[in-house]
């Protein structure tokens, strides 16, 4: 799943672990996130969200016909 | 901050229960009040309780390391907690568990042909083999997760 992470993430001066702190995850899950490895739970979706004020569809980009995993 | 004080009681809980447990299980196969049949066991009860005051004694320790250091605790319980770690650990253990079961559904299947003329070192040998096979599956797994995801 595509998703803007990386680019907020850098706009609002946060580095990775920043980022990880503020979301409760480990370093090596954001950088999976934002590579589009990963796709988050739920819950990490909207914690992102409300952390950057904004709506899951705004931060995560589904496509039909994704892969689950 | 709720869920760092429930992380550190769950680790002062876990350690007391585990080191009392271990402690009882020590005293009583050390005691060796049973008759002279039971001594083996008494042994065996020994080696698990002084194991068991090991963890419990492990746990005491990070719960005081917590106590002294939050933000120990905080990196610990987060890393603990990391969805994507959880879901490949979780991932592997659910293919370790299908080769796991798999293995010794085939090995009950021959034991059950060969009606016990199988050896018990063979057997001892199969199914620590099976034990081997089912913790590779879930490394080698662990392994290829973490590459890909």
């Amino acid at each position: 799943m595509k998703n803007k992470l990386e680019e907020l993430r850098v706009k609002n001066g946060f580095t990775q672990q920043d980022l990880a702190d503020r979301l409760e995850v480990s370093r090596q899950t954001i950088i999976s996130l934002e590579q589009g490895r990963y796709n988050p739970s739920i819950m990490l979706a909207f914690r992102a969200a409300r952390l950057f004020k904004l709506s899951i569809e705004e931060i995560f980009i589904f496509e039909e016909g994704e892969p689950n995993g | 901050m709720d869920n760092q004080k429930s992380y550190q009681s769950a680790e002062l809980i876990k350690g007391s229960v585990t080191l009392g447990i271990g402690i009882l299980l020590f005293v009583v196969g050390a005691i060796n009040f049973f008759s002279e049949v039971w001594r083996p066991y008494l042994h065996l009860l020994e080696g698990i309780g002084i194991f068991l005051i090991a963890v419990g004694g492990w746990n005491l320790v990070q719960y005081f390391r917590y106590k002294k250091n939050p933000d120990a605790l905080r990196k610990v319980r987060v890393e603990s907690m990391d969805e994507r770690r959880l879901w490949i650990q979780y991932r592997s253990g659910n293919n370790a568990f299908k080769v796991g079961v798999t293995l010794t559904y085939l090995f009950l299947l021959v034991v059950g042909a060969t009606e016990t003329n199988l050896s018990i070192d063979l057997v001892w040998w199969v199914l620590a083999g099976i034990v081997v096979a089912t913790t590779m599956t879930y490394v080698i797994f662990l392994a290829r997760y973490e590459r890909i995801y």
